[in-house]
């Protein structure tokens, strides 16, 4: 059949300009932060990405982790590269690297900046579950508790993921995202409708100090029971000056 | 037996070493999913899963070479120095791979785990091989057209693997580059060519319409290849003008691999005398490459559909059924080189190997695509967690496992019918 040799030549060209356009389109290195190169190394000699993917390319054997730093947050994050399987009795283990501090800082600088890429994807967050925060702390953030900002909320924020408080553990900010608890985005608007004459202060403070009494549907009381003995007053009242920003 | 045909029945003959291989180290990995692990630490999945896809790569270039080389040899390529010489680079390049794969010291970038010096080392031997074909070859037929074409393009995605750069996007979209093109494009013409040299074998089609038809066939199955390829990008973020381009090539896709499903089915419903079972491995190839790159590959092409299901076992599984299509013709070709070597129209490796490999390579493969199926839609629809999610599909583990020990029961038969029948007596 004539002209077909010529049809391959032209398809085969075609083909070449659709890879040169699209791979141009998308392709634009830039540099990125020391931390966050160090931390890709890491990943790379770590292989992680054996078993995990990132914005959909990766192994099959563990969960994404393109949200994961937004998700979970530093302090969890770090805690859990220190013993991971603790988090995650009796389901697939992952192997403890034995990460110095300075990787794991890098690590996590670079899945942070991973989370911060805007390529629209995923479509809605992908969740791990799962995992219940370890009682104790291994890795203390305390360097972020040395100079307290003058601002409650920003205080509150900071007793958010960081001890004595650490809710950041079980809680997300993200919509929609459960990590043991409900996510608390939205709380300061949800909080009001929740008890009839409680209003959102006074029922994300309740919900602190005896967590057992509205538990929301689907969720089980398994919030820490003690925040009352554990937390100062200061600390409780910044973490509810912190949770009503979050409209 | 020529020194060239020599050389090809070496590399058939490591293609056949490494799928056994592939299939042990694959049954591991899978078993991974299924219970709890108790080589967890000793032996990660990281590591298994590593090893088997350098196997599988490793395997489809073997016996891309080796049957190409066949091929060329009968088509009046002379005994070429270059050649030897690539035969036994690529023997030691498998050697320290294997060893790189056992010890855990594969790179750590998914389907691109070749150390760096081993992916310099395989560029060296395939260009070798290119060298002393283009030094030797009289006559430049589709098959060497579209066989080279295959070939050189598995050295430029592999070239494309070796970029470094340390901004993880721009890495993500070399990476998405090399595995797509590699395995949607190099080894899917590679193949193609020696799937019309069998069709040459088992059929009676006319040479003037197979070539016309190879031509037409390579070209459409290029087309395609690259829109599967492109649509890793979508995660990493495209201009509107790609999502328009993969929601036409999402319905093109399937469409340009029926084409290609039609010309063979001219040419399996037309066959000759030959016994061999070269048109069966074919058929399976054809088959494969129909749901992992046709069906699965349009699935992925379509944006509204790939942003739920990337990272989820059906992306996996595209890749791999079309890299296992591509196992399948090598396997067919393996069959009738063997054949022909013996000086005997036998079918040699026998049917219980074919259906074996083939029921367990599609059962396993639809128990995989289910269970992707089912995790996009607990996982990324419902917003179940990862675990929970992988939990509930235990089932759907079990019956790809189960399809992959059928698959390894048939390859180990026909890696040793292969050895029992290997042609012992030079044949002219």
């Amino acid at each position: 059949m004539p002209g077909t040799r010529p049809f391959f030549i032209a398809a085969l060209l075609v083909s070449a300009v659709a890879v040169v356009a699209l791979a141009g389109s998308v392709l634009h290195p830039r540099d990125v932060p020391q931390a966050v190169a160090t931390g890709y190394n890491v990943w790379r000699a770590t292989g992680c990405e054996g078993c995990h993917t990132l914005f959909g390319q990766g192994g099959p054997y563990a969960p994404d982790l393109t949200g994961i730093y937004a998700q979970r947050g530093d302090v969890y994050l770090r805690e859990f590269l220190v013993n991971p399987n603790a988090f995650h009795p009796n389901q697939r283990l992952m192997p403890r690297f034995g990460l110095t501090i300075a990787e794991t800082d890098s690590l996590l600088a670079f899945l942070e900046w991973v989370g911060q890429q805007e390529t629209g994807w995923p479509p809605r967050p992908i969740q791990v579950s799962g995992g219940s925060g370890l009682v104790g702390s291994s890795v203390a953030n305390s360097g972020e508790t040395a100079v307290l900002p003058e601002d409650p909320a920003a205080r509150g924020r900071n007793w958010f993921k960081s001890p004595p408080a650490n809710c950041a553990t079980c809680h997300a900010l993200e919509p929609e995202v459960v990590i043991v608890g409900p996510s608390l985005a939205g709380i300061a608007t949800r909080a009001g409708t929740r008890v009839p004459g409680l209003n959102a202060e006074a029922y994300i403070r309740n919900s602190m100090m005896a967590p057992g009494d509205y538990v929301i549907e689907g969720f089980q009381n398994v919030m820490a029971q003690n925040l009352a003995d554990t937390l100062s007053s200061d600390q409780i009242n910044d973490l509810i000056a912190f949770l009503m920003t979050l409209e | 037996m020529t020194r060239t045909q020599q050389i090809s029945f070496g590399f058939l003959a490591q293609a056949v070493a490494l799928l056994m291989l592939y299939t042990a180290v694959t049954l591991l990995g899978a078993a991974k999913f299924v219970s709890s692990d108790p080589l967890a630490v000793s032996l990660p999945y990281q590591h298994v899963g590593a090893f088997a896809n350098v196997l599988l790569h490793l395997s489809v270039m073997s016996g891309l070479l080796g049957g190409g080389v066949y091929v060329l040899a009968g088509q009046g390529m002379r005994d070429d120095a270059l050649l030897s010489y690539s035969f036994r680079l690529w023997s030691v390049i498998l050697i320290l791979a294997f060893f790189a794969g056992l010890l855990g010291l594969l790179e750590g970038r998914n389907l691109l785990e070749l150390p760096p010096p081993l992916d310099i080392a395989q560029i060296v031997a395939i260009l070798l091989i290119l060298a002393g074909m283009v030094r030797s070859q009289a006559r430049w037929t589709p098959f060497v057209q579209v066989w080279m074409v295959g070939m050189a393009l598995g050295v430029v995605c592999t070239i494309i693997g070796l970029i470094p750069t340390t901004d993880y996007l721009a890495d993500r979209t070399l990476r998405a580059l090399a595995v797509g093109l590699n395995v949607n494009v190099a080894y899917v013409l590679a193949a193609l060519a020696l799937g019309y040299w069998l069709m040459h074998r088992f059929s009676d089609v006319p040479q003037g319409w197979a070539d016309s038809s190879l031509y037409t066939a390579a070209g459409v199955l290029a087309l395609a290849g690259v829109l599967v390829s492109l649509s890793g990008f979508y995660t990493l973020g495209v201009p509107e003008w790609a999502i328009t381009l993969g929601n036409i090539g999402a319905v093109a896709v399937p469409i340009l691999y029926l084409i290609v499903a039609a010309h063979t089915y001219k040419a399996l419903s037309s066959r000759n005398p030959t016994v061999t079972l070269a048109a069966h491995w074919y058929a399976l190839g054809l088959l494969l490459l129909l749901i992992g790159a046709g069906l699965l590959g349009g699935l992925q092409v379509a944006p509204g559909i790939q942003q739920w299901t990337a990272g989820t076992r059906l992306s996996d599984l595209q890749l791999t059924l079309t890299a296992l299509a591509a196992i399948a013709i090598v396997l067919g070709v393996v069959n009738q080189v063997t054949a022909e070597m013996r000086g005997q129209n036998r079918r040699v490796m026998g049917l219980t190997p074919f259906w074996l490999v083939a029921f367990g390579i599609v059962g396993g493969g639809l128990a995989l695509g289910g269970a992707g199926l089912v995790q996009t839609y607990l996982e990324r629809v419902a917003g179940i967690g990862y675990l929970e999610t992988q939990t509930l599909i235990v089932p759907l583990y079990a019956l790809w496992l189960g399809g992959w020990l059928a698959a390894a029961l048939g390859i180990g038969i026909y890696a040793f019918t292969f050895w029992v029948r290997r042609p012992v007596t030079p044949v002219t």
